[in-house]
């Protein structure tokens, strides 16, 4: 019930800020206007690229932003009454998680249908870019998180949570564009589906404890 | 019972305090007082959790704040400092019903203690700032916690505002409830004090 009630709240302060909604947006189609230009010569290069290219360019958008997930909530006090307060600092990580996938990856979920046909891409794979997102950016989400807790007070922290969070990306990223391969050739992609959805219910079941114990310890020795 | 057992905190070179011992009993009044730079805030952040001492123990019922399960610490002390924990894209109803949800509270505020908050449903962020103090105070009305830590608690308020927080204070005190914090104004409370 406190974990609904917070969650709505933190929602309700986020659906307000809507230019940070955007922004991952924009930056999406850019991307992938860029990508379609880049590639007009040959557009099966450009079919048979599509899926890395919305991986990578969803990840750079989470990470757009994620170096502000904390900053707010740190200069206005609330982190501090958060941690001083009987609720847990694991239920505040969660709800920013959960918040900050429904503020940016459920958006770009939502407008894959259109970047698919833009890019050619059958129903078929679209819908397998689908469901490896949906895996893969939930595992993001709480990486950036963790990015986030601990660069909170560095300096040029957005820099920093990039070189921090990119390298541990890499294995999702990997078994997610294996599955596309296997399911685009016909082959049975089960194995490199097991080991995303394993990733995620490891780092969901490890990551927000750590980003916990990154926001107490630097506040505590800030 | 609150006990602080040779409190020391230096900061960079500098001293801010050092072997520094008090406790405060239910009903007790504590003003630390000293100059810009003095350490106030910072002692009241370690009394309040949010800061291991370099040296010493802060014990709330016989229990190290910073090596036992803070949990109970968290039920019984409510701290409010320079930053007043307020979102600004929340209305005010809205911020004092996420600290209600934080703080655990089953005792909302009244709409009658409201009444100086007739524009509640405006964004927080056009508030000015003695109106943001008194809006995180009003935490104070549906707290339960036994200690209260308030860093500057009359700053920004005017005469009604200053008066208003005293009396809520003197509620607090004669409910046998306790209070540390810092003030530059004279208040009309009596008090221990610590110069620092």
């Amino acid at each position: 019930m406190f974990f609904l009630k917070l969650l709505i709240l933190e929602f309700k302060q986020n659906i307000r800020r809507y230019n940070d909604i955007f922004m991952p947006l924009w930056f999406l189609i850019l991307s992938m206007l860029i990508f379609s230009i880049g590639f007009q010569q040959d557009s099966s290069i450009l079919k048979k690229t599509a899926p890395s290219i919305i991986w990578v360019s969803v990840l750079l958008s989470l990470l757009l932003s994620a170096n502000q997930l904390f900053t707010q909530d740190d200069d206005n006090g609330f982190l501090e009454q958060v941690l001083l307060s009987p609720t847990s600092l694991l239920t505040f990580v969660w709800v920013k998680a959960i918040i900050y996938w429904l503020k940016i990856c459920l958006p770009l979920l939502l407008l894959l249908p259109v970047i698919g046909i833009s890019f050619s891409l059958s129903y078929f794979e679209i819908k397998i870019i689908a469901i490896t997102l949906l895996l893969g950016t939930p595992s993001f989400v709480l990486f950036a998180t963790l990015g986030a807790a601990i660069i909170l007070r560095a300096h040029h922290n957005a820099i920093l949570l990039s070189l921090l969070i990119l390298p541990l990306c890499i294995p999702i990223l990997i078994f997610g564009l294996s599955i596309i391969d296997d399911a685009s050739c016909g082959l049975s992609f089960t194995t490199p589906l097991c080991f995303l959805s394993a990733l995620l219910l490891t780092s969901a079941t490890l990551l927000p404890f750590v980003t916990a114990f990154a926001l107490r310890t630097g506040i505590h020795y800030a | 019972m609150l006990q602080a057992l040779g409190l020391s905190y230096q900061y960079s070179e500098k001293s801010l305090f050092s072997n520094l011992s008090f406790e405060i009993n239910p009903g007790d009044c504590l003003q630390i007082i000293g100059g810009n730079g003095a350490g106030k805030t910072t002692l009241l952040r370690i009394l309040s959790g949010l800061c291991p001492p370099q040296k010493g123990k802060v014990y709330w019922q016989h229990q190290d704040i910073y090596h036992s399960q803070l949990h109970t610490y968290n039920t019984d002390r409510l701290y409010l400092g320079h930053k007043l924990g307020i979102k600004t894209d929340l209305t005010l109803f809205e911020n004092l019903k996420l600290h209600q949800t934080l703080q655990r509270s089953e005792h909302p505020v009244s709409p009658t203690e409201l009444t100086w908050l007739q524009l509640k449903n405006i964004a927080t962020k056009s508030l000015s700032a003695g109106e943001q103090k008194k809006l995180a105070l009003l935490r104070l009305l549906s707290s339960s916690a036994l200690i209260w830590i308030l860093d500057e608690p009359f700053s920004n308020l005017d005469e009604t505002g200053t008066n208003w927080v005293q009396e809520l204070i003197k509620q607090h005190l004669a409910k046998k409830g306790r209070l540390i914090f810092t003030s530059h104004q004279k208040v009309n409370l009596t008090s221990q004090l610590i110069e620092l």
